[in-house]
């Protein structure tokens, strides 16, 4: 039977050989006379050329920096091999002339190779192959390692987690991983929107910055004890809502506690519940995971929470939400109803935890940036001697810590970075709880220095914050960091300057603080290293970033957002020589990629949200590294608006 | 084209001129890889076989001046090769490195979304389609280079270039079709969700 003949066909042709060729004069008379009746052939000439534009709008692919390095080695392996070659082959044709095989040897060589292959092929029956799915990659053994999910959308709020056992490997470093998810439902703000989350080491509790219209939440969610509830993550179907507010696992929900932070210079001791400043209802009210609203009407500042080395502790710094005030230190530990202040100046800011003691950093009144570790249970505070890295986030080693560098905006109540870029540090030279450490205290923040001259104009920026020049040096063990109090005034000139010395970051320190000069209170002989060698601070500053160390100290992960705010940055993984110390950007575990903000570093492996096709909310990626290589996976996330990974 | 024990008789002229071709064109080759394969990492493998291959087929290269073709010829089999072993189509992001590119990383976010449909579509069409499309429309090459590119004549390079374009057009319309309906669930589910939560906090006033 013949079928139907496209009549339209032929002019399809034309039209699509038309933007490669010229049509012949026939042709084109042809075509024209078509279009003129047929509006279907007409569509289809306007999609071939709306196609074309397209393609040529394709994103432009750039190859990885270390494309060459790996095509050199394997040029060289192929010289070698075709240099052995050619000896082998002048030995063969040597050889042949000088000593032709006898037919009987030949006819001996033949009989013992059909005797072997008979014997193979008997033998073959007996080998098992190894099982595997045809076009899958082997996958490769990792040590298990929980990754929990924070899954916010409209109505419905969850916790994801999976253990992470089996990855792909390198030759497929983005396969679809099949891991199940457990999927406890979290009874958070509908309108919320995560932060930051961070899982503390036990895994027993996740921390989450939640963005609610014009404030900020800190809460923490009590994990499940075991993944007794695995569902598919597609399937929307998790733990079920029991009545009277018990989980499937039998725990008893609490309602959700508030806090909200002190208004004036409240202490840690004097910290008062004052009642639920939310229009959700309680956790009680609903199954679900325990949450537990450690502060409220915040806004939160400087770096995202995180746990201390034991985990026994969470710390982040925070400000009132109507923004009467700075931020201060605040720590929670389990069992605590709510978070407490450390500081009460309202000018410190949460950096990242050196061991089991906590780095904060602060602007003096004179605009610089200076570091303190205060340890969390003694309040016994020391100040950093060294180039005041502006947030620095310290390894679990504490010997190596990555900090910003540059112009900071202290227009504001909160301090935000203008102008600079991110910086390697030697963090166990100047650690003042590290081993051969003097026992100094935090001195004076607001000593002047010579190169510390406010702008009058900008100085009268804030008024009724007065420099104190005259601030006492902290006494050692004192519960109250009382002296630094004083240096909100530090907003009193706009303009900050982190210091370094020039001889030790020549490029970046020219262009990001020309107006730094050496600070005496600081010790310029500690070298700072740039992350980024080849980025120029004034042009393409670094506003936005996050920093997290694998639990190893010898990966580091950082994130770098194009403005501030940005949803989506661009994230590297680089590796630590063990020995030298020295932050490989070079050779990097993940190239700069695209990513969403919110990554996890667990500690052999880096959990990101990348963007896909099939969600516009991007997809879970892992990448693993280690004695078998680089490997991969991507997680098919829950179907939720927002996720964010912890490890 | 040269099997993998192909030894070329000359490995320091090789070497040499791989180094020369890799310095002029490794990026389009990455490129035209990326696309046909649509996975960065894949490509940046195959990019550095293509490169091998050449090394070891160089002897086979008649006119230098034709050299470009000739590469996009190796890695063209390579990438066809290379689905036909693993037969395979992966819809993975392009997730590549992304420094030196002007536009901020929100802006390439939405690009990609853009992008990703013709991307999909791009990978429905037959790969001697796709590489004559890509061929064509993104490396600039017509009439001998694409046919010597592609390895067939110049009216067959034609012929796959003209039913790329309708295989493309086609594939394009049903990825479309398929990104409305995914894009109208979403935005039914999240209303919803929305008078949900309303109605919920009314409810909530009332009591």
């Amino acid at each position: 039977m013949r079928g139907r003949v496209d009549q339209h066909a032929k002019f399809r042709e034309l039209l699509a050989a038309r933007l490669d060729r010229s049509l012949t004069r026939i042709e084109l008379r042809t075509l024209n006379a078509h279009l003129k009746k047929c509006l279907a052939c007409e569509r289809v000439d306007a999609d071939y050329r709306a196609q074309r534009f397209l393609l040529h709008g394709l994103p432009t692919r750039i190859p990885p920096r270390d494309l060459w390095a790996r095509t050199s080695a394997s040029l060289d392996r192929e010289v070698a091999r075709a240099y052995r070659a050619r000896k082998w082959g002048r030995r063969l044709a040597r050889g042949r002339r000088s000593a032709q095989p006898s037919t009987a040897l030949m006819t001996a060589v033949a009989i013992i190779g059909v005797t072997a292959a008979i014997v193979v092929l008997q033998l073959a029956p007996a080998v098992t192959p190894l099982a595997g799915v045809p076009g899958q990659p082997t996958p490769l053994e990792v040590q298990p390692q929980s990754l929990a999910m924070l899954g916010l959308g409209p109505g419905d709020t969850a916790v994801y987690s999976t253990q992470v056992s089996q990855v792909c490997p390198a030759s497929a470093p983005d396969c679809v991983g099949s891991e199940k998810l457990v999927r406890s439902p979290v009874h958070l703000p509908t309108t919320m929107r995560s932060g930051n989350v961070a899982l503390s080491p036990s895994g027993d509790q996740l921390a989450v910055v939640g963005h609610l219209p014009g404030q900020d939440m800190i809460a923490v969610v009590m994990m499940p004890p075991d993944a007794n509830n695995v569902v598919d993550p597609n399937s929307g179907a998790g733990h079920s809502a029991h009545p009277d507010g018990v989980q499937n696992d039998g725990q008893t929900q609490a309602p959700v506690k508030t806090h909200q932070p002190d208004q004036s210079a409240q202490t840690a001791a004097q910290a008062t519940d004052l009642g639920s400043g939310t229009s959700e209802p309680p956790a009680s009210a609903v199954a679900g995971l325990t949450v537990l609203a450690i502060l409220e009407n915040v806004q939160s500042a400087g770096a995202a929470p995180a746990w201390s080395l034991n985990g026994g502790m969470l710390a982040f710094s925070a400000m009132p939400d109507d923004a009467s005030s700075g931020p201060d230190v605040y720590v929670w530990s389990p069992g605590d109803d709510k978070a407490q202040a450390i500081t009460t100046d309202h000018a410190s800011y949460f950096a990242s935890w050196s061991g089991n003691r906590i780095v904060v950093s602060r602007v003096n009144s004179s605009g610089r940036v200076h570091n303190s570790v205060i340890d969390p249970r003694t309040l016994e505070e020391r100040a950093v001697n060294a180039p005041g890295l502006w947030l620095p986030t310290v390894n679990d080693q504490r010997t190596e810590a990555i900090g910003w560098l540059g112009q900071l905006d202290t227009t504001g109540v909160l301090v935000a970075p203008r102008q600079g870029a991110l910086f390697v540090m030697d963090w166990g030279s100047v650690d003042p709880f590290g081993a051969g450490a003097s026992d100094q205290p935090a001195p004076a923040t607001d000593a002047p220095t010579p190169a510390a001259t406010p702008q009058a104009s900008q100085a009268t920026a804030t008024p009724g914050l007065t420099p104190s020049l005259s601030a006492p040096p902290q006494p050692r063990g004192s519960a109250s960091p009382a002296p630094i109090s004083t240096s909100q005034s530090a907003t009193a000139t706009a303009t900050a300057t982190a210091q370094l010395s020039p001889s030790s970051t020549p490029t970046a320190t020219a262009s990001a603080t020309p107006t730094a000069t050496d600070d005496s209170s600081n010790d310029s002989s500690v070298p700072l290293v740039a992350l980024e060698p080849d980025r120029d601070p004034v042009e393409a500053p670094v506003l936005d970033w996050q920093v997290h160390w694998s639990s190893d100290g010898l990966v580091v992960g950082v994130w770098i957002a194009d403005s501030t705010g940005s949803t989506w940055g661009r994230l590297a993984v680089l590796s630590v020589d063990p020995v030298t110390e020295q932050v490989a950007t070079d050779s990097p575990l993940l190239a700069m990629t695209l990513a969403k903000r919110g990554f996890s570093m667990g500690l052999d492996r880096v959990a990101w949200i990348a963007p896909s096709d099939t969600n516009v909310d991007g997809e879970l990626r892992i990448r693993t590294w280690g004695s078998d290589g680089i490997g991969g996976l991507r997680l098919i996330a829950p179907d939720q608006e927002d996720v964010v990974p912890a490890f | 084209m040269p099997g993998a024990n192909a030894v070329t008789t000359d490995p320091a002229s090789a070497r040499s001129f791989v180094e020369r071709l890799y310095a002029s064109h490794h990026a389009e080759i990455y490129s035209y890889l990326a696309r046909m394969l649509r996975d960065d990492e894949l490509a940046a493998d195959l990019t550095q076989e293509t490169f091998v291959k050449a090394f070891r087929a160089f002897d086979t290269l008649e006119d230098h001046n034709r050299a470009r073709a000739w590469l996009y010829k190796i890695a063209g089999r390579t990438a066809l090769d290379e689905l036909r072993r693993r037969k395979i189509v992966r819809f993975v992001p392009w997730t590549g490195e992304s420094r030196g590119s002007a536009s901020s990383a929100e802006d390439q976010v939405l690009r990609l979304r853009l992008s990703a449909d013709l991307e999909r579509a791009l990978l429905r069409i037959p790969p001697r389609q796709r590489q004559a499309l890509l061929l064509s429309e993104l490396h600039d090459m017509t009439g001998l280079e694409l046919a010597d590119a592609l390895g067939v004549s110049h009216v067959a390079a034609r012929a796959l270039l003209t039913r790329g374009r309708e295989s493309l057009r086609q594939a394009l319309a049903a990825e479309r079709a398929k990104s409305a309906i995914e894009e109208s669930k979403r935005v039914r589910a999240t209303a919803g969700a929305r008078i949900e939560r309303r109605d919920d906090e009314r409810r909530g006033r009332i009591d």
